[in-house]
């Protein structure tokens, strides 16, 4: 293995590709004057759902709702304004039979409608892609226009797992046609934070 | 203004009206014409399918005859963009090969960018589809190619030279394909070489601008149009093929006969 | 078989290659839409193709810090020369650990590396979890599309193996029927693996991390339940910085299917708590290609698709028709860069219409490369004799004016003289098509004779 790295090392070094400078991140990136209209357009787009919460103490009771509209009884929060019902252990398998995860975003992404979470190692990582249904809250405040932005944002520099996520798992693999709920969550809602 | 006319070898064995039409075109605005009569073939065959050295034999020749003229006016996109981007890599060094480079310009593209023609007198009252011909498109972007973004130079469709002219022709109507510019299939020794899917390509080529209500493809490539017209021919399309030269100089003719 | 009689046979049927057409250029009209919403589109290409000539000049520095920094955060990193290595190198991992189980999310490195059937071979279950993926591996056949593996069939012939292979209705077609049987499927082959396989989208150097994107969730399933995940990569997918990585996404997703942004676009670095992360460097011919100076910008795909979706010859002759792992374009260029003799024809099977090239994300002369590799074959005499020939015959005839003239009204007299069919025959033309009507006079011929009688 060793005689391998070195080989295809060696190989690279003698290679005549010419040299090319980085050209830099800062680029005339696209900005949008209503950021929270174009997150909830392209959002949905995405097959996603944005519910305006006024404020945090209102969590609780919207995240009730979509629950009891989703027959979710199984609901797993790693938000702290919201309560889990029915204990998941450490074990990543426990959370299948999860009906809806609750979870937090650091940021939204207006150009695309995704949002970043993290797992910040409060649950085992299938939170994100077991359970029936997600919610995830977003503070309005906290979208930015594009990616470059976003990327200015987020920090790498620890063990972890990202993921911006943008609506529900879909798949189009059969004749094109959208089929919602491919292996992961057949719906995701964001609640929008501070923009009621 | 002295112009040098080329005429593809193709067009001058196969097709002499378009070459006829060009000249005519060209006589109409008060150039004198000059065809010199040495010339063949810019060795575009060759440089596509590959022969590299057999291209440059040709691309020499073509330099040497072409570099004494200050425009040269050719009815095929193709040509001119053997001219303009192969002959880079084919005769970098040949004297007179950026003079050449510079001055070689599809008809329509003179018409527009050294004349300064806006409008073309005279009538055609047909329905015409344009068939965007993939090098006028995406190597000479005489016209914005519908994949490429608004931040593209060339990218604005108010650039089509060809479509800008025969617009401005009184009793045309334009007809609009639902694919704008995708590729007829002819691809000069790709229509040998794949001939089934070449076929197909034309044949939904047709059926595109039949749908939209052309009785006539055009466009500034005789090579496609000929590809186009072997189909409609084969099958009894009641569409038919005039070179953009073809509906200029009928437009004129009929402008020169009323004024 | 050459492209052109696979494309013939396909062809062939009629209304299939239509809808295939259209099934494909669905996809490049999603594309040009979603390319619309970004009015620095350009911009960003020649961004994206900055940075990867960048990284590509630099690649081995680049490999070195990535895999210093994934080995501080606890990832392992193997390197393999080849194909037969890397399958090696994952086989040797999964059985160090008793591993039979293993789920998949899409990879096209894996694909050219035929990990699966090589697995098989060893005993170990592999189950590609992609729906695509999974379609095709039910059928025993490769994928046909390097974003859409299964675009190739109905859903009524979907219909029939799934009730055939997962007890679906027989008659049922829908594919929304269709997607939550797979689903139900595979969530307990999910739950059951012991390791889990996935492609890598992007490397980061800077940080030691590795994207992966997918619509289902499946790479996220396959990599969250299994003790082990093992991500196959090869060494062109590392990228600087992970603000590159703004770039690549914008463009990435609207390019392969005209989304924004793919559904999960998951960033691992390091191994999640009490599990373990292997990522393996496959070179298999890359740094062999990062020395031909004409060949090597096909090094910066990023395998968005968009070439395949837009090229007029594979929406009308299939991937299946390319012979590779990796169809269309960007596979017509980097399959002879292995073996220039299997794969000569794909370099011919291009109109040359050059649509490639303008969607390309990472700005590959796609279209000039094929016609390099024209050149290319040429000269190792791969292109056939009579096609040599009659080049060689042309430019010479060409070359000499006066022989040009002479010969030429001798083969329009003679065109004139002898029935299409045949003229058809000899020009090499297929006979659903007509060639031109030869006139008596040559352009040349008309204008001497009336700039003559001009003069006289």
């Amino acid at each position: 293995m060793a005689a391998a790295r070195e080989e295809i090392l060696a190989a690279l070094a003698k290679r005549t590709m010419a040299p090319a400078e980085h050209p830099g991140s800062e680029g005339p990136w696209q900005s949008f004057r209503d950021r929270v209209a174009i997150f909830r357009e392209r959002l949905e787009a995405a097959a996603g759902e944005c519910v305006p919460v006024a404020d945090e103490g209102r969590l609780a009771e919207a995240v009730a709702a979509i629950a009891r509209e989703r027959s979710a009884s199984r609901v797993l929060s790693l938000v702290a304004a919201v309560r889990s019902i029915g204990a998941a252990s450490r074990d990543p398998h426990d959370v299948d039979g999860v009906g809806l995860a609750v979870l937090e975003a650091q940021l939204g992404v207006a150009e695309n409608g995704a949002v970043w979470i993290t797992d910040g190692g409060l649950a085992p990582r299938s939170v994100f892609s077991l359970p029936e249904h997600l919610v995830v809250v977003l503070r309005a405040g906290a979208i930015v226009d594009q990616m470059h932005d976003a990327y200015a944002r987020l920090s790498f520099s620890e063990r972890g797992f990202g993921c911006f996520l943008s609506g529900p798992s879909k798949t189009a693999d059969i004749e094109q046609s959208l089929v919602i709920g491919a292996h992961g969550a057949r719906t995701l809602t964001v609640l929008l934070l501070g923009d009621a | 203004m002295r112009v040098g006319l080329f005429v593809p070898c193709y067009v001058d064995q196969l097709f002499p009206h378009v070459g006829r039409a060009t000249l005519d075109v060209l006589e109409r605005h008060g150039l004198e014409v000059d065809f010199p009569r040495d010339q063949t073939c810019c060795g575009q065959p060759m440089y596509n399918a590959g022969f590299s050295d057999e291209a440059r034999t040709l691309a020499r020749r073509h330099v040497r005859i072409f570099r004494e003229y200050e425009h040269v006016v050719c009815p095929s996109a193709s040509c001119v963009a053997t001219v303009r981007h192969g002959y880079a890599s084919l005769v970098p060094k040949e004297p007179g090969f950026e003079d050449v480079r510079a001055s070689t310009r599809e008809l329509c593209e003179f018409l527009t960018d050294v004349l300064g023609v806006t409008s073309v007198p005279g009538r055609f009252p047909h329905r015409v589809g344009l068939h965007a011909s993939c090098h006028g498109v995406r190597e000479l972007r005489l016209a914005g190619a519908s994949e490429l973004g608004a931040s593209a130079p060339g990218a604005r469709p108010t650039l089509d030279r060809a479509h800008r002219l025969l617009a401005s022709i009184d009793g045309i109507e334009l007809v609009s394909p639902r694919r704008p510019d995708e590729c007829c299939g002819f691809g000069g020794t790709f229509a040998v070489d794949e001939p089934a899917v070449a076929a197909m390509m034309g044949r939904d080529r047709i059926a595109d601008h039949a749908r939209a209500g052309a009785e006539i493809v055009t466009a500034t490539d005789v090579s496609c149009l000929a590809h186009l017209d072997g189909l409609m021919r084969h099958d009894g399309s009641p569409l038919r093929v005039m070179h953009v030269a073809e509906i200029l100089a009928a437009a004129g003719a009929e402008a020169g006969s009323t004024a | 078989m050459t492209h052109a009689e696979n494309a013939r046979a396909f062809v062939a049927d009629d209304v299939r290659a239509h809808w295939h057409d259209e099934a494909l250029w669905f996809v490049r009209a999603k594309r040009d839409a979603a390319m619309r919403t970004v009015p620095e589109w350009e911009i960003l290409r020649t961004r994206a193709a900055e940075i990867k000539a960048h990284a590509l000049s630099r690649l081995g520095d680049y490999l070195v810090e990535f895999e210093a920094n994934a080995t501080k955060l606890g990832a392992v990193v193997h390197w393999a020369r080849d194909a037969d290595e890397h399958n090696r190198i994952v086989l040797s991992l999964l059985r160090e650990r008793g591993f039979r189980r293993v789920v998949k999310s899409k990879s096209m490195l894996t694909e050219e590396c035929g990990l699966n059937p090589y697995l098989e071979r060893h005993g170990i279950e592999v189950v590609d979890t992609d729906l695509g993926e999974r379609i095709v591996q039910l059928r025993r056949e490769p994928p046909s599309h390097i974003v859409l593996p299964a675009i190739h069939l109905r859903k009524e012939e979907i219909g029939v193996l799934f009730h055939a292979e997962l007890g679906t209705a027989a008659g049922e077609s829908d594919p929304k029927v269709l997607t939550e049987a797979a689903r139900r499927g595979l969530r307990g082959k999910f739950l059951e693996a012991e390791a889990g396989i996935t492609g890598v989208n992007f490397a980061i150097a800077e940080t030691g991390g590795i994207v992966v994107c997918t619509n289902e969730g499946n790479a996220d399933l396959g990599t969250s339940l299994p003790r082990l995940h093992v991500a196959c990569m090869g060494i062109e997918k590392v990228i600087p910085r992970a603000a590159d990585l703004a770039v690549f996404l914008r463009l990435l997703a609207r390019s392969a299917t005209g989304q924004h942004l793919t559904t999960y676009t998951s960033h691992f670095h390091g191994p999640r708590p009490g599990a373990e992360l292997h990522v393996v460097l496959v070179d298999d011919g890359r740094s062999a290609l990062a020395a031909r100076p004409a060949f090597s910008p096909s090094l910066s795909c990023i395998r968005c698709g968009a070439c395949l979706n837009t090229c007029p010859v594979f929406r009308r002759s299939g991937g299946h028709s390319y012979e590779t792992s990796v169809a269309g374009p960007i596979g017509s260029i980097l399959a002879p860069a292995r073996d220039p003799e299997r794969h000569r024809s794909l370099p011919l099977a291009c109109s040359l219409c050059g649509s490639c090239t303008d969607v390309c994300p990472v700005r590959i002369d796609l279209h000039h490369q094929l016609l390099s590799w024209r050149g290319v074959l040429a000269r190792k005499r791969l292109l056939g004799d009579g096609k040599r020939r009659a080049m060689q015959l042309a430019a010479f005839v060409l070359a000499r004016p006066r022989l040009y003239e002479r010969v030429a009204r001798f083969a329009r007299s003679a065109a004139r003289a002898l029935p299409s069919g045949l003229v058809g025959r000899l020009g090499g033309v297929s006979k659903d098509r007509r060639l031109p009507e030869p006139p008596g006079e040559s352009f040349r011929e008309q204008l001497a004779r009336r700039r003559a009688r001009g003069r006289g």
